[in-house]
């Protein structure tokens, strides 16, 4: 039985309707950035991630995928129908609750706020905590909106700048995840778990004869 | 089970690429999360006391 209230078709495609999509893609991007800002940091400056900022990153990458999740819907069916806009950013605002929850307790241990040198006056743990903050507002207003952006068309099904920027936000997404596997395997080695204050890379450790490492 | 959370949560985002069902797309998601929120617990739990029991 369908109620009159839901269209059957979507509506045609307006601006609101094109909006939710760019923003979708920037929310995907923009989470893939900061999780590749960490990996450059990584890599640049020869700084080890503690276990937490490891939690943070995964939140962050599954936020993105929440994100990203209306983004393939839109990819898929060239509409983004009111259950899916709502299950990708429900998806993305328990990420960053976890995600803000992982931050809040590194900002707060004894020391760790000291991980990793300061930016603009605040250390990483906070400016995650703020950035992840400021995610789940602005995913809070976008879904008080969705009655006027959901169920609208969007010309992202064929080809076009719509479809290349959403496969674009996509593979940023997994070639960020993809290095982050193997950034984070060197680290831990066969190893179950982190060192709670990391100093090498463990597969490393376990792998070369000494004289290698 | 960094490793294997980072390689779930590829999965995850191949599966959601490759245009595979709903379903397998969310329950792969929610169970990389299952896994960081564990992960999450082992971790949260085993730094300095907050006075808070974590």
């Amino acid at each position: 039985m369908h109620s009159s209230m839901v269209p059957e078709t979507p509506i045609e495609g307006g601006l609101l309707g094109r909006v939710q999509f760019w923003f979708a893609c920037l929310f995907t991007a923009g989470w893939a950035l900061v999780a590749a800002g960490g990996l450059v940091h990584q890599f640049a400056a020869g700084a080890l991630p503690c276990p937490l900022c490891v939690v943070q990153r995964m939140c962050m990458l599954l936020a993105a995928a929440g994100a990203a999740y209306i983004v393939r819907t839109a990819l898929m069916d060239g509409a983004v129908s009111g259950r899916d806009y709502m299950t990708g950013w429900g998806l993305a605002l328990t990420a960053l609750a976890a995600g803000s929850f992982a931050s809040w307790r590194q900002a707060v241990l004894p020391g760790g706020r000291a991980d990793g040198a300061a930016v603009l006056g605040l250390h990483p743990p906070v400016w995650a905590a703020l950035l992840f903050q400021a995610s789940a507002a602005a995913v809070g207003i976008v879904l008080a909106l969705a009655h006027a952006t959901a169920d609208r068309a969007v010309p992202a099904a064929g080809p076009g700048r719509y479809r290349t920027a959403g496969a674009a936000a996509l593979w940023l997404l997994v070639l960020v995840t993809a290095v982050s596997l193997a950034a984070v395997f060197l680290q831990e080695g066969f190893h179950w778990f982190l060192p709670d204050t990391p100093r090498r890379y463990e597969f490393f450790h376990d792998v070369l004869p000494g004289r290698l490492r | 089970m960094d490793t294997l959370i980072f390689g779930g949560l590829l999965a995850t985002l191949f599966a959601l690429c490759r245009e595979s069902s709903r379903t397998a797309v969310l329950g792969a998601w929610w169970a990389v999360l299952a896994a960081v929120v564990l992960l999450t617990a082992h971790h949260a739990a085993g730094g300095p006391s907050l006075g808070a029991g974590l």
